[in-house]
């Protein structure tokens, strides 16, 4: 696939981001698409329960590809993505708060899927925005 | 540019080391940690980012000079810092660098009394290139990881 095919990918797929779209999202992610955290590893059957999780408690969710730099079977996305706390969230009760979080992170495409993923998510704005760690 | 010279450019901004010169007079300075950044990481970081460097992260910008205060209040909290690639992409004018930093938490951070704590600091960096400097990135740290591990915020 070219690079134009896997940006094109890529943005059909987060483009279906939503609470709503959710089983279409997962069409495009291979039967072994891991994504790898600073922390550790996330398998697909774990994401299939963290991400509702996710859209449930940010049910308004969307996701904006701010730019997309690619090279060979890879591409790295800049994005945003805002919405409203209005559900239980790792144990933090619905604040109402509105979020915004700038997120990049790099895909691996092989087959027409995405198979593998590498993140850095803005956890700790993403805390400060619903009141759990103060704001500096 | 190329995009071989774009890499080439974010490999040099990561790896170069200072001479020998250069580590000798840091090692004889009364405090090494402050000579190691005006003898040695404030001219590599100001030739190799353009002087209207714009950086965004965490919802901010900020410019060249708080760019560099932002880097040495990280080395100087962490003095044996260690900022590898894991991860490149180039395309256009832009790289994209995933990578972690690992050292040793020796250092007060953010007002916070050094822990002793060996830390790893997932980033993943996104830098525009024109006319053979930096002039612009978009920077995503596990801050919220780093935290963590540094026992100012408990994990969930």
């Amino acid at each position: 696939m070219s690079i134009k095919e896997n940006k094109a990918l890529v943005r059909r797929a987060y483009a279906l981001s939503t609470l709503k779209d959710m089983e279409a999202f997962f069409e495009f992610l291979a039967p072994d698409y891991v994504e790898h955290f600073p922390t550790g590893d996330l398998t697909l059957k774990q994401l299939k329960k963290g991400i509702p999780e996710f859209f449930n408690a940010f049910p308004d969710i969307h996701l904006t590809i701010e730019d997309m730099v690619a090279e060979g079977d890879k591409v790295a996305v800049l994005m945003t993505q805002r919405g409203t706390h209005k559900g239980e969230y790792m144990g933090i009760p619905p604040t109402g708060n509105r979020i915004e979080m700038r997120n990049t992170c790099i895909v691996r495409i092989a087959n027409g899927k995405l198979v593998e993923w590498w993140g850095t998510l803005d956890g700790l704005s993403m805390m400060r925005q619903l009141g759990v760690v103060p704001k500096k | 540019m190329s995009i071989k010279e774009n890499k080439e450019l974010i490999r040099r901004y990561f790896t170069t080391e200072p001479t020998p010169d250069v580590i000798r007079e840091i090692q004889e300075a009364k405090n090494p940690t402050i000579a190691a950044f005006e003898k040695f990481f404030r001219p590599h970081f100001e030739g190799i980012f353009a002087p209207d460097f714009i950086l965004h992260m965490s919802g901010k910008e900020e410019n060249r000079e708080q760019t560099i205060q932002e880097n040495l209040a990280l080395m100087t909290a962490f003095p044996d810092a260690s900022f590898g690639i894991d991860k490149m992409l180039a395309e256009g004018d832009s790289v994209v660098v995933r990578g972690r930093m690992l050292g040793t938490n020796l250092g007060s951070y953010n007002g916070m009394p050094a822990t002793g704590k060996k830390v790893e600091l997932g980033y993943l960096i996104i830098y525009r290139i024109a006319g053979g400097k930096i002039v612009e990135s978009w920077a995503n740290m596990d801050m919220l990881g780093l935290m963590q591990q540094l026992g100012v915020i408990p994990k969930r």
